[in-house]
């Protein structure tokens, strides 16, 4: 399934937030590469830049009081940091699209979700969504409705001319290709009229609408509950199996992770800290902090113990104050002096894996 | 105290009245833009004119026709009391519903009904706008639709 083919080099990423309380490093020296047909799963806690490096990676950052400080992002052989705001503009959506984390406010509630995802297919595609006599009827549609009410026939009359552009007939397309029933009935339905589910399929649908390169899932389970995170799951593998996109997921949720990728990037106050296969990382982590990760998951495979499951003690620490040396030493149970005073730097090993660690778990240590 | 001429008042009135609505809608579009939908809509790659003019506006647009039909209220009830002072459009050559209010306050306990009838149509004008208002924002608000 993965080629060798890079399609999103990112070189030396440097996203900071200059705020009244002081610089944060949200995306601090970022580096990894996206290949072709390839699942990218970044996992981390909450505000350590995973986001953010993806939101850099679309130039979505919120400028003040974000700003990309530094850094390289070649999209087959362009610099997106470079590219004019208007090419940048062609590519969202079209190249690279995301899907957000929360499907109760992504979604306009004033459209219908045919709308909304014909909006991309007239934005980058081309294609027509309202045409002249869609408009004009519906104009005096509106003043017939204030003075008179609404008739039945001429509201059919009007979503017949939504229905024979050709925008709408691909949101249709999109809306049974995401697997959503009764799709020529759902597309004019209100986003407040679906569920959580529904509605993150809709997204879905969006951001497929123009078969992009990459598609960017910013903790897009996150908000739903099990059994459709695990439908969810299974529709953009699918969708991954027929058409082929790379795929980043942006996840606290290791579970999820495991399912999905191929590759993992697990990312620690802004920093790169492991970078593996899941096999790798899942067979044998070697950085304390991606130990801790999966070693603080109760398994249902493993036999009942007494003992308390292990936890990273303490907390993410202060964005405006991160420590001196390794950033995770305060949390790390092997942290010897030498954390405190030297930050590790990102070693390449021979199979692949980055590690940014001073005493790495070896495999039969710890 | 003759009063200005009706045009001077409409003018005063407009160029005052508008700011309440301009301040309701800024504070609309503040706090929609830090939604996500605003977000995804940028993320689809849409322009920051396609933005406000499709996804803002529409989503304030309920506000807006509420606060605008109010203001309609608010300026001929302001423009009565304005008459009712004298301070508004020359009750001879013009007459208004204020000035008839004003110029009926005189003999009010004598000959009421000139004053009941130009009190009671600034009554039901002011309330058929609120009532035109509360129509299209149920009319536009698709949440609001059974």
């Amino acid at each position: 399934m993965t080629s060798t083919e890079v399609i999103l080099d990112i070189k030396n990423l440097k996203t900071y937030f200059y705020t009244s309380d002081g610089v944060v490093a949200a995306v601090d020296d970022v580096s990894f590469q996206l290949h072709k047909g390839e699942t990218l799963g970044i996992v981390g806690e909450s505000g350590c830049g995973k986001s953010q490096t993806m939101l850099s990676v679309m130039r979505l950052i919120q400028e003040p009081p974000g700003k990309i400080v530094s850094g390289e992002i070649h999209f087959h052989d362009e610099n997106l940091l470079k590219v004019p705001l208007l090419k940048m503009r062609s590519l969202r959506g079209a190249a690279i699209s995301m899907i957000f984390q929360e499907p109760m406010t992504s979604l306009n509630p004033v459209y219908q979700v045919g709308d909304q995802i014909a909006e991309s297919l007239t934005l980058h595609q081309g294609l027509r969504g309202w045409d002249w006599g869609y408009r004009l009827v519906s104009w005096g549609l509106f003043w017939k409705w204030v003075f008179t009410g609404f008739p039945r026939e001429t509201k059919k009359r009007l979503s017949r001319l939504k229905v024979e552009t050709p925008a709408w007939q691909r949101s249709v397309e999109l809306i049974r290709l995401v697997g959503i029933p009764d799709p020529e009935k759902r597309v004019f339905n209100f986003p407040h009229e679906m569920s959580g589910g529904m509605r993150q399929r809709v997204m879905i649908a969006m951001a497929m609408a123009c078969n992009p390169e990459i598609l960017i899932a910013d903790e897009a389970t996150t908000a739903l509950d099990v059994t459709i995170q695990a439908q969810i799951l299974e529709l953009m593998k699918d969708l991954k199996r027929r058409f082929g996109m790379a795929t980043v997921l942006v996840t606290h949720n290791l579970a999820v992770v495991a399912e999905m990728a191929d590759n993992i990037l697990v990312m620690y106050a802004g920093k790169i800290v492991e970078y593996g296969t899941a096999a790798q990382i899942f067979r044998q982590p070697m950085h304390p902090y991606t130990w801790g990760l999966l070693h603080s998951i109760p398994r249902v495979d493993q036999p009942k113990t007494d003992q308390k499951l292990p936890t990273i003690e303490g907390m993410v620490p202060n964005p405006y104050n991160l420590p001196v040396g390794c950033k995770f030493h305060p949390r790390c149970f092997k942290a010897t002096s030498v954390c405190k005073e030297q930050e590790p730097p990102l070693e390449k090993m021979a199979d692949g894996r980055q590690i940014r660690c001073w005493h790495r778990i070896t495999e039969g240590g710890n | 105290m003759g009063g200005g001429s009706a045009i001077g008042i409409i003018i005063i009135l407009a160029a005052f009245g508008w700011t309440g609505v301009a301040r309701m809608t800024r504070g609309m579009f503040l706090s929609l833009r830090n939604q996500e939908f605003t977000e995804a809509a940028r993320a689809i790659g849409a322009s920051p004119m396609r933005i406000m003019f499709k996804h803002l506006l529409p989503n304030s647009l309920a506000p807006i026709i509420v606060g605008i039909t109010f203001s309609i209220g608010g300026v001929i009830l302001t423009e009565s009391t304005l008459s009712f002072l004298g301070l508004g459009v020359n009750k001879i050559l013009t007459p208004t519903w204020g000035g008839m209010l004003d110029e009926a306050n005189k003999y009010i306990l004598d000959q009421p009904w000139p004053a009941v009838f130009s009190g009671f149509l600034i009554f039901l004008t002011v309330l058929a706008v609120n009532f035109i208002g509360d129509g299209l924002r149920d009319a536009l608000d698709p949440r609001l639709k059974v």
